[in-house]
């Protein structure tokens, strides 16, 4: 239980670490978007998942606040995604396609 | 802790003084959102979690919606 | 509305003001105990609970008190005698292992009363003030938001309803749990396109349960001689069926806030989508 539980702890904060990493490097909003949400969800939820197999009598409610982290999270970063793609806001350079720009039938 | 509680409450003043000087109204409501979040995370630092439950719900979520239903019934950006 | 309505209406008014007025007007007289706390259930005042909770959990005050003695109350009487385990201790006065829950809902229950009316007050007169008014119409969520609201309603209203439920246990209540039932709400209104918020249903399930939470203070008046006094036995800390009347209260305004503040923001919402 214990040595499950430290591996989880250390997934999640290596991903969290990586995704802190990508924020500062990633040159456009819609990339740092994508670092963030998979530091949010593999991080904290392998994270929360590892508090529960040290102490094993949260391990119900640390399994329903990670699900919830795992519904929510992609949820909300496609949303701002979308919202920001709606108001305009540019891509980096560096971007060959936009297949959503495309679909709904604007120019550029 | 008390390194921890500075920093909170220097992003609570930063999110405050964005609230107030901006011109899009918008903006300033989710830095209201982002005030009120960040509060509760204090009351939580305080000891006072019940607090905190009602602020991050009420603060961050019911009254952010409420503004924005009511920005979209008048204009968004202030005028000079 | 119709003449007769209106007089019948009126007549139930009177009457319940009258029988009010005559209420207060007897508590003016009544002796008021010579300076001491006046007793709930003829409680010693060193048993009191929430003074226990209070030194032994916030801010360290039991170790406080170990190191500066008598000098912490200067009143020797009011020092804890009595150890209290979590689990085993019984028939306290409270019998509620959380002290803010004890002191909202039972100590100062008139209060609590009377903020569940400011609250219903302001609602009626948000929706009286915006809620016919024709506003633009909202942009259509996208599939994924959609079928992701769909699948976290059950989950915060899970979450709302164990707030409430554990109120007397762990950190939390009735006013915490009823936000969070009314962001789950305000949650469907803004990621369903189809979804229609029933309102004289919620306005029914709100008035029962105020007509609920003033009918178990009646209990208590007939019962204890007192206004929302205790008349459930009060079990062993720390379980779930402890804490006597206090968890039934907390149920109830739970019901209660979550009703009221989803009705507004779904009154605000409805006058935007008539366009």
């Amino acid at each position: 239980m214990f040595i499950i539980g430290v591996i989880l702890i250390t997934i999640g904060v290596t991903f969290s670490t990586l995704g802190a990493l990508g924020l500062v490097r990633m040159p456009d909003l819609y990339n740092r978007l994508q670092t963030s949400t998979k530091a949010t969800t593999l991080g904290a939820f392998s994270t929360i998942i590892g508090v529960g197999f040290l102490n094993p009598a949260w391990l119900i409610k640390t399994i329903v606040i990670a699900t919830f982290i795992l519904l929510t999270a992609p949820i909300s970063s496609h949303n701002l995604a979308r919202a920001s793609h709606k108001w305009g806001i540019p891509l980096s350079d560096k971007t060959s396609v936009d297949k959503y720009d495309s679909k709904s039938g604007k120019k550029e | 802790m008390i390194i921890l509680l500075y920093l909170v409450i220097l992003v609570l003043l930063m999110s405050a003084i964005c609230a107030i000087f901006t011109k899009d109204l918008l903006v300033s409501v989710v830095a209201l959102g982002v005030n009120s979040l960040i509060v509760s995370a204090l009351f939580f630092l305080m000891h006072a979690p019940d607090v905190a439950i009602t602020e991050a719900a009420i603060g961050a979520g019911l009254s952010t919606a409420i503004y924005v239903f009511a920005i979209r019934h008048t204009k968004r950006q202030e005028e000079k | 509305m119709k003449k007769t309505e209106f007089i019948t209406g009126s007549f139930i008014a009177l009457t319940l003001v009258v029988l009010l007025g005559v209420f207060f007007f007897q508590a003016l007289f009544q002796p008021l105990y010579e300076g001491k706390v006046m007793p709930v259930d003829n409680v010693n005042l060193k048993n009191r609970l929430s003074l226990h909770y209070v030194l032994k959990n916030v801010h360290n005050a039991s170790k406080y008190l170990a190191s500066h003695g008598k000098s912490y109350f200067n009143n020797r009487e009011l020092v804890p005698s009595r150890k209290i385990t979590f689990g085993e201790s019984k028939n306290f006065e409270e019998g509620s292992a959380n002290e803010v829950t004890s002191i909202v809902v039972n100590y100062r229950g008139f209060d609590t009363l009377g903020e569940v009316t400011v609250l219903f007050i302001s609602i009626i007169g948000l929706t009286m003030l915006i809620g016919g008014v024709v506003g633009k119409k909202l942009r259509q969520p996208s599939l994924i938001v959609r079928t992701g609201s769909r699948f976290l309603f059950p989950f915060i209203l899970l979450f709302g309803i164990y707030i409430f439920i554990h109120g007397h246990l762990t950190p939390g209540g009735g006013f915490p749990g009823g936000a969070v039932i009314a962001s789950g709400f305000l949650l469907l209104l803004l990621g369903l396109e189809s979804y229609k918020f029933n309102t004289t249903a919620s306005k029914i399930v709100e008035s029962l349960a105020g007509l609920t939470f003033v009918s178990i203070g009646l209990v208590g008046l007939f019962a204890k001689n007192s206004f929302l006094a205790n008349f459930i036995p009060t079990g062993t800390i720390g379980f779930l069926y402890s804490a006597g009347m206090v968890a039934l209260i907390y149920i109830v305004i739970g019901i209660k806030v979550g009703a009221e503040l989803s009705t507004g923001v779904a009154e605000l919402k409805e006058g935007d989508e008539n366009d």
